[in-house]
Parts: structure tokens; C-alpha cells; sequence
């Protein structure tokens, strides 16, 4: 990254009693980039964020802030905010005194005239200026989470930690709020660090995602990066869908492979994806996005049969479940109605369908990488 | 957490201090009752028995200990039979004064039970009732009765309502529903509390004071003869009653935690 | 049968005796020691009347208004030492004690001993602090004092000490409760947003804690007011306390309806301390989450 790291952790370690969170983590993070850290729980995501935070301490490793070694000390003597998953309001104070609690402390207060301004613009920056004097039990739930930002923000501070800051909000209001939440990152231009495990908000959010498994991370890019080229059959799985199919390797040439179906079926020019780790003769295991799988013969693309077992109906659109040829793990493609004449045409269970698929669209794996 | 702050230490000793202060009477008590003088000063004289065998040999004593045992059954069983119904019709039913009436009933609670005594002594005299064990029985189980009902409603509000609509639907009558599905689950809250009551009756003195008669009871017994001056016997009743009051307690609250 | 009278008869079917039962044993006592606090006394009788006549003698008369400021007076000094020793014990138990097991068992040895007999736990401060009793030895055996001092005991500084040793496991319990409460997400922003361990305990740990320090210092206050155990065990004359005075009233003095109306004092001071505590309790009450 061309960008100045503002936050680094090298090889950073974290245990609890027999259970390692984080294995020697390494990661950096560029001043103004909004990052997130992705996967399921139990990944270590969180425990990474409450490093970097100062809630918890490394076991071992490094972890800088704007170039000072931060690891030792704790959150009140660290330039970063956090925005709690469940928001922690202090229920005992009004919203403006929330809001200016940290500009309150004794390490930072400032005179009252610059807090009052500090508060009305963190409060008008997420919209709820009128709110001023109520009590936070007095918020909906989408309310409270904007405080919790205007009092993290209240203090200017140089990297922004959000905790799953959407997770406890219905789906409208979490769809509204990931794009207030991608303009007030890029109206403010600091750091934002962001833990989920939705990995559509992260592709929506960020600049960079590191998709982190078992205490590790898996790949660190951007959104697109990750979606076209993931390192792994997991990350391929996690961010957005994709169709995972036993295979076996037969060889490669000039970043391209040649496998062969389970069926019987040989294809080659397949893009390798940890493929160059694969010996001929080896067991793979080949990625396909839902979207790259098209019904029909076609020119260009490799040729596939698969037998339809069962229809879902998704509003605008019908999902297949289909099986190739010897192969027990279903394989998902969607059908737009908008794309058929009519319902009738879309292929019933039972039906025998060719797909067809651009070459580079099919990802091949090392089998075992699918840990 | 870092490093603890010099106040944060200063706060560990205090509150290790007050814990040491809570138990050092205690202590001394126990220590005094094996002690070979009539009087409770250091140096300590030697080991004995002689307090404990003094216990067991006291008549008026084993009879007020006794008399004791009476009250605090007697004062346990009227408080479940009068406090689970009520109960139940608290926790089933809305009706006018059902605040007043939770309010009233845990009035011996709150009060100091010197209030509440004289008062009970006041009417009972006027209705006819002498101060005796049976007075002092109804008095407790009255300033008593408050807990057995605020302990079981606790509970039933816990339960799902669901539970009783479902026995009712499928064909269990009111009585059948309550010895099937509610009992079974409050049972460790009655239990409970009545632990506590009995407990609470055994040690009980204002109230007792004013409604007792000729028949006294353990603590009556104890109360007068401080007040003639000390003797030692007294510490080893005392250390008696810790232990037992312990084994109680612990029994009490392992009974009322069970359903967590 | 109609589904309302059936109701209606197992209502009254549950409810019937504890409603008479506490009407008749509990109600109807309490009512009837308010009206007896009017009757006048001719010696050797008591005369039903209505006259204010008691509780004029109770205020105007120094010798009974002197020992309620000073009850008053003791059981607020045990309620603030209680709060004093009590509070830093059950912060201690929640913040400083990091194993749940532990935790536990400390705070059992706090509470039980609540349930261990009153009566002895203030006897142990006779045989404690009399001339003969462990104090005086303890310091004579070792040398520090060559007399017996009677400093210690039958005085208000006893009673205060005794009270106090009574009701701080009562304090502990409610604020041990309300700082368990406190969500430790909300201590962690605290910190975040730059207040350091102490400022955090001022600000967030200490005013959410409230509710269980009025709660536990209105028990305290109650309690200690109307006891009489401690003045009569370790208080001496200069320890009486309107127990006694009541108690008296109802034995040698025999001025039933004088005591009566002693009563319905503390009995309404009583319930004026619970309604302002409860009123604060309210005010304050903040819902977590």
C-alpha cells in the first residue's frame, strides 16, 4: 500500500488458557483506509479488534500506533475509539453528555465552549442534533448506534475500531446505515477498522478485507481482489457464493490448468488457484461463482451436464440445485425471470441441463486448502 | 487489568480487612468456648470440654431449645400453608388492594420487629389471645409469611405461562395442573424459604420478646441470662448455633439457586 | 358453572385465609396500636380516648426527644460506616476477584454470617470489649495498656461498632448486586474514550451503583433505629435508645398507650425513610441495555 501504515501488529499472538485466538498475526493498516476483518466467529476478528484497542494484551508481538509501540498500554492512552457492538451508552447521562464524555476526562478536557462545538457537530455529522438532551433509553436501536459513532468521533481520534457495529440493526435499517456509514468515511478521511461477519457489508465498506480463519488470515486484499482472485476454497466460499466441485489435477502450463471431472470430463485453461501446489495425479477441488455458470451450450465456454434437483423460488429470481455426474455436493446456479419468456421455460427437477462456463471462471484448489 | 493503582490497593485492604473483621468475633467466640474460664481474656487457660457438658446438663436450657424447635415448625408449616395460596392467587389474579396486601405483608420485614411485636402484643391481648408459645407461633408465622410468598411469586413468574395452558388443554383440571406442573417447579422455592423462615423464627427476638409467656424460647433463654451477666456457656451455645445456622444457610441457598 | 364464577370461587378459595390471616394478625395490630397511641392513662388502666396528649409529651418532653435524635444520630453514623466498609468489600468481591468460583465463596462468607444469630453476633462485642474481656487482655497480655481501660464498652461508640459489625453484610449484598449489573462493555468504553481506572470508577462505575447503596443504607437505617439488642447489651445508660425506652414502656413504665404512640412514631419514620428511598431509587433508576 502506497499509503503511510497507521496501525501495525507484527506476529501478534494471543491465547486463551489452552486456546490460541490469534496465531503470530502480521498486518498493516494505511492511514484513511477503511478495513475490515472478516469471518465467522470464533476467527479471531474480535480479538484482533480488542488488541488494537487495549482491551486485551498480546501474548507476543508488536502492536504500533502512528509509529509509537502501543502494546503495553491501555485504552485510555491510545488515540483510538471504539464503537461497541451493543453500543455501551452510558445509561446514567443524557446523549450530549455521551457525546462529550471523552472530551470530558481528565487526560483531554477541553474548554467548554470547544466541547459544546465538538459535540453539536458530531451530533449533527450523524444527523441527531434534536436528540441532545434525551436519555439513550429514549433511542431506537439505530438511533443509539449513531450515538454510539458521534461519541467515538466526538474526539477526533486517528483510527476508528466499529465492533459489528450493524449486526444488532433489522435489514432495512442496516442497508441505510452501511451507506451513511461508507460517506462518513469518506467525508472524514480517517482510519476505519471494521469487524463483521457479513461479508456483503465488507465488500460494500471497505477498501481492504482480510478474511481471517482459526486464528489466521486467510487473504488480505480488496473487495475485487478477493472476489476474483481468492487465495483459497474458503475465502472463494465466503465472500459471495461459490460452487465447490471435487476434481482431479492433471497438469499445468503457464498459469493454466487441466483437470478432470469426476465424470470423466477434461477441462483445461482453468485458472489455477493454489493450483501450482498440486502434483498430477492429485485430488483438487475447483471453485465456480454461481453467476459464471450459464444454462445452455455455448461457444467459448467449457461444456458441463447436470441434472436439476430441486427449483426454489427467490421473488425475482429461481435458484437451481443441481448435481453434476458422480458428484454428492450440490451445485447453485440462479435463474432471473426477467432472462425467460415465461416460469414454464426454467429447467424442472429431473431435467438434464449442458452449462457452460468461461475457463478462467473455474478456480482449481490444493483438496487439503479447504481446511 | 494492569498493574493495580495505589488506590486500588489501599481498596483490597480495606475490603480484606472488613472481611477479617467479619468473621474475628466469630472466632473469638468459638476459641472462648473451649477456654478454661469463667472469664473471656487472653492468655487462654487451657482446653475444655466443660462449657459444652454444661450445655447438655442445663434443663431450662434443652427446654427452651426445644420449645424453640416447636415455634420454628410450627411458624415454617403455617407460613407455607398460608403463603403458597396466597401465592398462587397473586401471581393468577388482578384485583383491587393486590398491591396494599404485598405492601402490608412484608411491613415485619422492613419495620423494626420491636414495632411489629408490640403491636401484635397490643391486639392479641385485646382479642383474647395470652402471651404464650401459641402467641409467639402466630407472630412469627405472620412477620414471617412475607417471604414464603415474595420467594414462590418470584419463581412463578419465572415460569412460563405457557406451561399451565398446556396441562389445561390437554384435560388436566386446576388441582391437577398444580400438583403436576406447577408444584414440581416451585418446590425448591418453598423449600427454600422455608428454610429461611425456620431459620429466621429460630434466631427471632423483638417479636418473640413481647408474645412470649412462661414457655420461652432458645434466644429468650439466652437474652435473659446475658442480662444477669456473663457466663461462659454462653459461648458454647453460641458456637453451637453458628454451626448449625451454617448447615442451614447452605442448605437454604443450594435449594433456592437450584432451578438457575 | 360460568367461566367468571369460576373464577371467582378459586380465587376465594386461595385466597381467602391469607387474606383473613393477615387481617386479623397483621393489619388489625398494627391499626389498633395507632389508636391505643390516643387512649389516655389512668393508672393502673388505659382508657380509650383521642387525644394528642402522647405524642406532645414525646416531642416537648427532653428525656424521650433527646433519645430519638440520638437513635437517630446512631443509626445514621452505623449506616455510614456500613456504606464505608461495605461498599469498598463488595467492589472488591465484583472488580478485583477475577474467578467466578472464588467470587462466589467470598461472597458467602460475607452473607452468612447475616444469618447466624443476631443476638450472638452482638454478644461477641460484650465478651469483646468488656474489662475482663478479649480486647483488655489481649492489650494487657501484651503489654501495650497496664490497666484495664472501661473506655471500651457501655457507651454509643460500642453500640455504633456493634450495629455496624450487624449490618455490613447487609450493605454488601445490594451493591454487590447493582455492580454486578453493570455491563463491563460500559467500562471498556469509559476507557476507551480516555478516562483512566479511577475517573471511570467516579463517573460510570459509582453513579450506576447508587440504587444498591440507598438500598442497603435504608435497610441499615431502619434496622439499626428501632433495634434494642446492642443498647441493652452493650449500650449502658448512656446508650439508651428508643427500644429501650419502648421496651420500658411495656414493662416497669406501663404506659401502654405512651409506648404506643412511640411506636407509630418510629413505625412513620420508617415508612417516611422507604418512600424517600424508594422515590430516589425511581429518579434513579437507569434500565441497562
Amino acid at each position: 500500500m502506497a499509503l503511510q501504515p497507521i496501525v501495525t501488529l507484527e506476529n501478534v499472538a494471543k491465547a486463551y488458557g489452552t486456546f490460541t485466538a490469534l496465531h503470530n498475526i502480521n498486518l498493516e493498516i494505511g492511514a484513511g483506509e477503511f478495513v475490515t476483518l472478516l469471518g465467522p466467529s470464533g476467527c479471531g476478528k474480535t480479538t484482533t479488534l480488542r488488541l488494537i484497542g487495549g482491551f486485551e494484551t498480546a501474548d507476543s508481538g508488536r502492536i504500533t500506533l502512528a509509529g509509537a509501540d502501543v502494546t503495553q498500554q491501555p485504552p485510555y492512552r491510545r488515540d483510538i475509539n471504539t464503537v461497541f457492538q451493543d453500543y455501551a451508552l452510558f445509561p446514567h447521562m443524557t446523549v450530549a453528555e455521551n457525546v462529550a464524555y471523552g472530551l470530558t476526562v481528565r487526560a483531554n478536557r477541553k474548554p467548554p465552549e470547544e466541547r459544546a462545538r465538538r459535540v453539536r457537530e458530531a451530533l449533527s455529522l450523524v444527523g441527531l442534533s434534536d436528540k441532545a438532551d434525551r436519555m439513550p433509553q429514549q433511542l431506537s436501536g439505530g438511533q443509539r448506534q449513531r450515538i454510539a459513532m458521534a461519541r467515538a468521533l466526538a474526539r477526533e481520534p486517528k483510527v476508528l475500531l466499529l465492533d459489528e457495529p450493524l449486526s444488532a440493526l433489522d435489514v432495512k435499517l442496516r442497508e441505510a446505515m452501511q451507506v451513511e456509514l461508507k460517506h462518513l468515511h469518506q467525508k472524514l478521511g480517517i482510519t476505519f477498522l471494521m469487524v463483521t461477519h457479513d461479508q456483503q457489508e465488507a465488500l460494500v465498506l471497505s477498501n481492504r478485507i482480510a478474511v481471517m480463519k482459526g486464528g489466521h488470515i486467510a487473504q488480505i486484499g480488496s473487495p475485487s481482489e478477493l472476489y476474483d482472485r481468492p487465495a483459497t476454497p474458503y475465502v472463494a466460499d465466503f465472500i459471495g457464493a461459490a460452487n465447490l466441485v471435487p476434481a482431479t489435477f492433471l497438469g499445468s502450463e503457464g498459469g493454466f490448468a487441466r483437470i478432470r471431472m469426476p465424470d470423466g470430463a477434461m477441462l483445461s485453461g482453468v485458472a489455477v488457484g493454489s493450483g501450482e501446489k498440486l502434483r498430477e495425479g492429485e485430488a483438487a477441488l475447483i471453485a465456480i461463482r454461481p453467476e459464471r455458470l450459464r444454462i445452455g451450450e455455448s461457444r467459448h465456454g467449457l461444456p458441463l451436464t447436470a441434472t436439476v434437483v430441486d427449483q426454489l423460488f427467490h421473488g425475482g429470481r429461481f435458484q437451481l440445485e443441481l448435481r453434476f455426474d458422480k458428484v454428492e455436493t450440490p451445485v447453485f446456479i440462479d435463474v432471473h425471470r426477467a432472462s425467460v419468456a415465461d416460469d414454464g421455460a426454467v429447467p424442472q427437477p429431473g431435467n438434464r441441463v449442458p452449462l457452460s462456463v468461461a475457463a478462467p471462471d473455474v478456480m482449481v484448489y490444493a483438496a487439503e486448502a479447504a481446511a | 487489568m494492569h498493574k493495580l493503582m495505589w488506590w486500588q490497593k489501599s481498596l483490597v485492604g480495606v475490603a480484606v480487612g472488613t472481611l477479617l473483621f467479619l468473621y474475628i468475633p466469630v472466632a473469638i467466640l468459638i476459641l472462648f468456648s473451649f477456654n478454661d474460664s469463667p472469664v473471656t481474656s487472653f492468655p487462654l487457660s487451657g482446653f475444655t470440654l466443660d462449657w459444652y457438658r454444661k450445655v447438655f446438663a442445663n434443663a431450662a436450657l434443652l427446654q427452651s431449645l426445644v420449645n424453640s424447635l416447636i415455634v420454628a415448625l410450627s411458624a415454617t408449616a403455617l407460613t407455607i400453608v398460608i403463603g403458597v395460596p396466597a401465592a398462587l392467587a397473586l401471581d393468577r389474579f388482578e384485583f383491587i388492594g393486590k398491591r396494599l396486601f404485598t405492601n402490608t405483608i412484608l411491613l415485619p420485614l422492613s419495620l423494626p420487629g420491636i414495632v411489629t411485636g408490640i403491636a401484635m402484643l397490643n391486639f392479641y391481648k385485646q382479642i383474647g389471645l395470652p402471651q404464650s408459645l401459641g402467641a409467639v407461633i402466630i407472630g412469627h408465622a405472620t412477620a414471617l409469611v412475607g417471604i414464603v410468598i415474595t420467594q414462590v411469586l418470584a419463581r412463578m413468574e419465572k415460569l412460563n405461562r405457557n406451561l399451565a395452558e398446556a396441562s389445561s388443554d390437554l384435560g388436566a383440571t386446576q388441582v391437577e395442573t398444580f400438583f403436576h406442573v406447577i408444584f414440581p417447579n416451585i418446590r425448591s422455592a418453598i423449600i427454600g424459604s422455608a428454610l429461611l423462615c425456620f431459620t429466621l423464627s429460630f434466631d427471632e427476638i423483638p417479636v418473640t420478646y413481647f408474645l412470649t409467656g412462661r414457655d420461652i424460647t432458645l434466644p429468650m433463654y439466652i437474652y435473659s441470662t446475658l442480662r444477669r451477666g456473663i457466663t461462659p456457656e454462653i459461648n458454647a451455645i453460641g458456637a453451637l448455633i453458628v454451626l448449625v445456622s451454617l448447615a442451614l444457610i447452605l442448605s437454604s441457598v443450594t435449594m433456592l439457586r437450584e432451578k438457575k | 358453572m360460568k367461566a367468571r364464577t369460576r373464577q371467582r370461587l378459586s380465587f376465594w378459595l386461595l385466597f381467602s385465609l391469607p387474606l383473613a390471616w393477615t387481617v386479623l394478625f397483621l393489619i388489625l395490630p398494627y391499626l389498633s396500636m395507632g389508636m391505643m397511641s390516643f387512649w389516655t392513662r389512668k393508672f393502673p388502666l388505659f382508657v380509650p380516648d383521642f387525644q394528642f396528649g402522647n405524642y406532645i409529651q414525646l416531642f416537648s418532653d427532653p428525656q424521650y426527644s433527646a433519645v430519638i435524635f440520638r437513635t437517630m444520630k446512631i443509626a445514621g453514623l452505623v449506616t455510614a460506616y456500613s456504606v464505608a466498609l461495605g461498599y469498598p468489600l463488595a467492589y472488591f468481591l465484583v472488580f478485583t476477584i477475577r474467578s467466578e468460583k472464588l467470587r462466589t465463596l467470598l461472597y458467602m462468607c460475607v452473607v452468612v454470617p447475616l444469618w447466624v444469630s443476631y443476638l450472638l453476633r452482638a454478644y461477641t462485642w460484650k465478651i469483646i470489649l468488656g474489662t475482663d474481656g478479649a480486647l483488655n487482655s489481649a492489650l494487657l497480655w501484651l503489654g501495650i495498656i497496664d490497666q484495664p481501660l472501661d473506655i471500651f464498652l457501655y457507651n454509643q461508640a460500642a453500640m455504633v461498632i456493634t450495629l455496624t459489625y450487624i449490618f455490613i453484610p447487609f450493605m454488601v449484598m445490594p451493591i454487590f448486586t447493582a455492580l454486578e449489573r453493570i455491563p463491563s462493555n460500559l467500562i471498556e468504553a469509559s476507557q476507551d474514550l480516555g478516562a483512566g481506572p479511577f475517573e471511570t470508577f467516579l463517573r460510570v462505575i459509582l453513579p450506576l451503583s447508587t440504587a444498591g447503596i440507598v438500598a442497603g443504607a435504608t435497610m441499615t437505617f431502619c434496622l439499626s433505629f428501632g433495634d434494642f439488642v446492642a443498647p441493652v447489651l452493650v449500650g449502658g445508660p448512656s446508650g439508651t435508645m428508643v427500644a429501650t425506652v419502648l421496651q420500658s414502656q411495656f414493662g416497669a413504665a406501663l404506659n401502654w398507650p405512651l409506648g404506643s404512640a412511640l411506636a407509630a412514631i418510629i413505625f412513620a419514620l420508617v415508612l417516611v425513610v422507604l418512600q424517600v428511598s424508594s422515590k430516589i431509587d425511581r429518579a434513579g433508576r437507569v434500565s441497562m441495555g
